[in-house]
């Protein structure tokens, strides 16, 4: 039996309007997207890796989208900020379908930090200072708006003039964390943030998302394979597993009764890591190769 | 004629004997590359005895419709050579290269034609059909390094690209230094170039002359020209390749298009 068929009818999906804050600021509708790739003989391969995709993400919200590995979470991310193009269905900023929307635009009003810090070499004032520059900050105005971003960011004005390659992998998220705040996004995307720090750091980066959420009221998408770190900042969350979503509930929701078998299966760690159980035989989109 | 050293057949067949040395050892060590060397050989041998007769023909016509196709030949050539480098799976990559290697070469010699030799005709073939070939073969090694580099820096450099068109800069803010890197790596062997002509290698245009025993001011001269015809050549061809490349890596909507890297 493969996973598509334990969804059944159970599946609990929030659509388009289950924002607990009335308007949505991002409703994704429909989403799918297929990959293409040349391949060595002149041909194409395509793979889906989302499939019908929908869920919304209320004003100020943290919104979780969980699931395991491979299940198609950073490229939803990537559609969200533009890096991507979806192949069907719909994505709104505050009801404006983002599809007619200028991308760099789109890109400040909704930003993103990766697994990796990603950080441009230089000081970390050039990479903060780069974002600003970006945004039209006067040269003057940046390292005053670029210190207040690296506090956010739980980091002292003295390493403006640091080296950021120089940092702890820890330290170097928090300037990528900084560097998407000087934009001053309204809707934040955050790809697993903590998956290459240590336990330590990763919680340091985990309080540092509730108090953003709390002190900015930014609107936060944070996507994680960590059960723990989902409860303990999301207020609701979206469970992607195989590219599709089988649920989209409040944290106790789905934690504590999960409408679908699916949700269920993932949360008590007994899902193999392909969205399938047991040892069926995938036919549902393709998962593997990673999240991309 | 005095201080001309004349070679017979004799003599090439002799020296023959000095890519021997390399068929050798290719086939000693078992370097797989015996075959290549081999067709080289006779390739080489038979490119210029054809492109002899070939240019005799072509200076004895003196139309300028065939010095054109001539060196719309050399153009092809060289297109398909600098796109042969590039072991990605992009289309049009031919087009790419021959587009820029044309842009540099086109550039050049009609400034060159028409304010420094100034010819009449402006296709008198003693002339165009060298003094191109020079500054084709140059663009073509130019664009061919500055394509590659400028995919492998992009696909090195994929994080902090995309990590800057997520912050909304545009495609061309987002690999601005990819585009740098490119264009320096194409321009690295002229610039060595014209540091180092006639302190380490005399250039092949000076070396025929003084073998020829002709070696004037007049070759002096036209050896600057040449040099200064290789840079704007190599600089055009790198700058054009490099715009096309970022016009083809990105699409409209400043997406980086992964399956090209």
């Amino acid at each position: 039996m493969t996973f598509r068929l334990l969804l059944g009818s159970e599946a609990r999906m929030g659509g388009s309007t289950a924002t607990p804050n009335g308007e949505a600021k991002l409703a994704v509708e429909g989403l799918s997207f297929t990959r293409s790739r040349a391949t060595a003989d002149g041909g194409r391969s395509e793979r889906e890796v989302l499939r019908d995709v929908s869920f919304s993400v209320g004003e100020s919200e943290v919104f979780g989208v969980i699931g395991p590995s491979g299940a198609g979470k950073t490229t939803l991310l990537r559609l969200l900020n533009g890096l991507d193009t979806p192949s069907g269905g719909s994505i709104a900023l505050d009801g404006q379908d983002v599809a007619g929307m200028e991308m760099t635009d789109l890109r400040r009003r909704v930003g993103m930090v990766f697994q990796t810090p990603a950080l441009f070499r230089g000081t970390v004032g050039t990479n903060v200072g780069y974002a600003l520059e970006l945004d039209g900050v006067p040269r003057e105005e940046r390292e005053g708006r670029g210190i207040a971003c690296l506090e956010r960011a739980g980091l002292p004005p003295s390493f403006w003039a640091r080296d950021a390659l120089e940092l702890s992998q820890g330290e170097q998220q928090r300037v990528a964390f900084a560097r998407a705040l000087a934009a001053e996004p309204e809707v934040l995307l955050l790809d697993e943030p903590t998956s290459a720090l240590d336990p330590a750091a990763a919680s340091r980066i985990v309080a540092l998302v509730g108090g953003l959420n709390k002190e900015v009221g930014v609107t936060i998408v944070f996507v994680t394979h960590l059960l723990d770190q989902a409860r303990q900042i999301c207020d609701r969350a979206l469970v992607l597993i195989g590219g599709e979503g089988v649920e989209e509930g409040t944290i106790p929701g789905l934690f504590d009764c999960p409408a679908c078998e699916a949700t269920r299966l993932f949360i008590e760690g007994r899902l193999d890591p392909h969205g399938l159980v047991g040892n069926a035989a995938p036919d549902g989109p393709d998962a593997g190769g990673g999240d991309r | 004629m005095t201080g001309y050293f004349e070679l017979t057949w004799l003599d090439v067949t002799i020296s023959l004997s000095l890519v021997g040395v390399l068929l050798v050892v290719a086939l000693v060590q078992r370097l797989g590359i015996a075959r290549g060397v081999f067709f080289g050989m006779i390739r080489t041998f038979a490119q210029l005895m054809i492109i002899g007769y070939v240019l005799k023909f072509l200076f004895d016509l003196s139309k300028w419709y065939w010095i054109l196709l001539m060196l719309a030949v050399m153009l092809v050539v060289a297109a398909r050579t600098a796109a042969q480098r590039d072991e990605s799976r992009q289309p049009g990559r031919m087009t790419t290269a021959g587009v820029a290697i044309a842009a540099g070469a086109v550039v050049t010699m009609a400034t060159v034609i028409a304010f420094v030799v100034r010819i009449r005709p402006w296709y008198t073939p003693e002339i165009v059909i060298p003094l191109s070939g020079m500054v084709i073969g140059n663009t073509m090694n130019a664009v061919a390094l500055t394509t590659t580099r400028f995919r492998s820096e992009v696909s090195h450099q994929r994080g902090r690209v995309e990590a800057a068109l997520a912050l909304g800069a545009t495609s061309s803010q987002a690999s601005s230094r990819p585009f740098r890197e490119a264009m320096r790596a194409g321009l690295i062997p002229t610039m060595n170039a014209l540091m180092v002509v006639g302190l380490v290698q005399l250039p092949g245009m000076m070396s025929g002359q003084i073998i020829a025993g002709i070696l004037s001011v007049q070759a002096v001269r036209y050896q600057i020209v040449v040099m200064y015809m290789i840079a704007s050549g190599a600089a055009i061809g790198s700058l054009v390749a490099a715009l096309l490349m970022r016009r083809q890596l990105f699409t409209q909507r400043h997406q980086l298009r992964s399956e090209y890297l």
